[in-house]
């Protein structure tokens, strides 16, 4: 724009030169070769205009270059015109356009900025850091009228001319598309927190409950629904308050079903939910006067528990794949017996054995929960017993004759007879070790050593269940410290009113039995 | 690259990040001072002239614009490297409006703390 008025001027010069053409005839040559001269040089400019206007023209956005006082000096643009040009003029203030787009706090830090960035005592690099305007939020009118937000990235570069800064390189990008996915990137992280926020919620539901809820609640959405859409609410008048209560009251009673099913449920998040909407209601229906823009709040509520419950029933399909797996996978077997096989594999591996768990048959399904953790009880610690004690080194078990790998037998001992669980261990390790049981059993007090000679084996074989009793020498966490025989016995025994036995043969095997009575330990008490 | 032995002052209310500071910026010839709030700060600057301040701009007791003010009150020569993790982007412009010499944003790499150190010691 400043170039084209420049060439104008150089063209308006041979004017006056013209008029005095008779009086000045001596300087006619000169005036054209002059007018030559600006002719050429308008065509040159013409040509440099037409290059920095191509070159503007791939420019995204807005480029300004503003003097000490922010004035506004040269602008090109090809977008954002509506932003910075007021009723089709160009504002001559950069001041005067942020007053328009800013709020006044950020108008003050704004007006702060353009200050340091011209204050030769603050080093560009440390005030470009604190570019206030990096995205700023604008609304913008469109040439038909129609408003929308805008996201404008503002930067600045200081122009040095003699050592000191002149003026300030700025521009201005429309960057709405990148911030908008930034923001929904946003959302979409908040959705996930939300979403497992809510699984953790219904966990403990069951899923065929769950699907009930799902249900109702759907249909108690859809009956709000139609009572906030069914009149038109934006024409209400005072006449009509009654009627506009009236789909109030039926709102409340919908509202409160769902409340009520979902602290059923323990549902906390829609019982909190639907009590939140719920007072949203009641403050409506004891308010005076009745609008419109009242009952639009209520459709937004709404929508929001709506896009809840849609999450639920989302995660509701996906909770139930996760359940058929389940499912599908304890049909297979007794997932004790695999984690038993699991916790051995372990152990072996750890304390350099080697060993394989036989359960053919064995089966705990069928077992009431509390009985069948107490079995879980008991086959870790003989498990771990077993492993550390009784099993052999490989290479013993091969001086020995015997098989490398070890086995562990867990079989049932069935009975038709009784509703009793009954079942075995058997290892074939090295066996008890009576004289060190004994030695220890001595040692540890348990044992009086006048009697020595008295106890048999059988009595020595219980000595293994007393609290703190141990033949190892160091305790780790798989054995040593001697209480885990004594929790089998609390288990079986002191609990369920149980039996145990042991056998053992040096060298050969060790092999506990249970008997674990279908009735409880303080029945199993009272009846005798 | 070695610099010449600075006295660098390190205040913020985290123990970690003075700890991170200091193992950063400071070399065996420096003396180094800490400070967890602006209080304590300004109390060390009367004794001790710092020639590098590093500050949070977020802390406790006295909030970090008044105490940078007061820092470059005692010590004019001081250079100061505001360190902040802050949104708010007034306050960052105010930080400069009232004389910090650099600019920090929270989390930083080691490599941006002593660019931003090099950066403030050489002028």
């Amino acid at each position: 724009m400043g170039l084209v008025g420049l060439a104008l001027l150089a063209g308006g010069l041979i004017l006056p030169a013209r008029s005095a053409r008779r009086a000045l005839a001596s300087r006619l040559e000169a005036t054209e070769l002059e007018n030559a001269r600006a002719g050429a040089r308008a065509k040159q400019l013409e040509s440099e205009r037409r290059e920095s206007e191509v070159v503007l023209s791939s420019v995204r956005g807005h480029l300004m270059v503003i003097d000490p006082s922010y004035h506004i000096e040269r602008c090109y643009s090809n977008e954002l015109d509506n932003v910075f040009h007021q009723d089709g003029r160009v504002s001559e203030n950069l001041l005067n356009v942020l007053q328009r787009i800013l709020s006044e706090r950020m108008f003050k830090t704004s007006r702060d900025y353009l200050a340091l960035l011209f204050d030769p005592s603050k080093k560009e690099r440390t005030v470009l850091k604190v570019n206030p305007l990096d995205e700023v939020e604008v609304d913008v009118m469109s040439a038909d009228g129609v408003p929308s937000l805008r996201y404008i990235h503002f930067s600045f570069r200081r122009i040095i001319e003699a050592g000191a800064i002149s003026r300030v390189l700025v521009t201005a990008e429309d960057v709405t598309e990148r911030a908008t996915l930034e923001r929904h990137l946003r959302d979409s992280e908040n959705q996930k927190v939300r979403q497992f926020e809510l699984l953790i919620g219904i966990l403990h539901v069951d899923p065929e409950a769950l699907d009930g809820f799902v249900q109702l609640a759907n249909e108690q959405l859809a009956a709000i629904d139609q009572a906030l859409k069914a009149s038109d609410f934006s024409s209400a008048t005072s006449g009509q308050t009654a009627l506009l209560r009236q789909r109030l009251d039926l709102v409340l009673q919908r509202i409160h079903n769902i409340k009520g099913n979902a602290s059923l449920l323990r549902l906390e998040h829609f019982d909190q939910k639907a009590n939140e909407f719920e007072q949203k209601v009641c403050d409506l229906k004891h308010r005076g006067a009745l609008g419109g823009d009242d009952f639009l709040m209520l459709v937004i509520a709404l929508a929001d528990f709506r896009s809840d419950l849609d999450s639920l029933q989302i995660l509701r399909v996906k909770l139930a794949g996760i359940q058929r797996a389940v499912e599908i996978r304890e049909t297979v077997g007794d997932d004790l017996v695999t984690a038993i096989r699991d916790l051995a594999a372990t152990i072996a591996k750890k304390l350099g054995k080697e060993v394989r768990i036989d359960a053919h048959g064995f089966d705990t399904r069928g077992l009431p929960a509390d009985r069948r953790l107490i079995v879980k009880d008991v086959l870790i610690q003989l498990i771990r017993n077993s492993l550390a004690h009784g099993i052999e080194s490989p290479d013993q078990r091969e001086a020995a004759g015997k098989p490398r790998l070890a086995t562990i037998d867990i079989h049932p001992l069935p009975d038709d007879a009784s509703d009793d669980f009954a079942f075995s261990v058997r290892d074939d390790g090295r066996g008890l070790d009576a004289a060190k049981i004994r030695q220890r059993a001595i040692e540890s007090g348990l044992l009086a050593g006048s009697r020595v000679e008295e106890v048999d084996d059988s009595e020595i074989a219980s000595f293994i269940f007393a609290p703190g009793f141990t033949t190892s020498d160091q305790a780790t966490t798989d054995a040593g410290r001697g209480m885990g025989m004594n929790i089998v016995k609390d288990r079986i025994v002191d609990r369920c009113g149980g039996e145990i036995t042991v056998n053992s043969e040096v060298g050969r095997f060790c092999e506990f039995a249970f008997v674990l009575p279908a009735k409880s330990a303080t029945l199993a008490a009272a009846a005798r | 690259m070695k610099r010449a032995p600075k006295r660098i002052l390190v205040v913020d209310d985290s123990d970690l990040i003075r700890r991170t500071i200091r193992r950063t910026v400071a070399t065996p010839e420096d003396t180094i001072e800490t400070a967890s709030n602006g209080v304590d700060a300004l109390k060390a600057v009367v004794h001790f002239d710092a020639e590098l301040v590093t500050m949070d701009i977020s802390m406790p007791l006295m909030d970090g614009l008044t105490c940078l003010e007061g820092l470059l009150k005692i010590r004019p020569n001081a250079r100061i490297l505001v360190i902040s993790a802050l949104k708010d982007k007034p306050t960052a412009v105010e930080a400069v409006k009232r004389g910090a010499h650099g600019f920090l944003l929270k989390p930083f790499s080691t490599e941006a703390l002593n660019f931003e150190i090099s950066e403030l010691l050489l002028n």
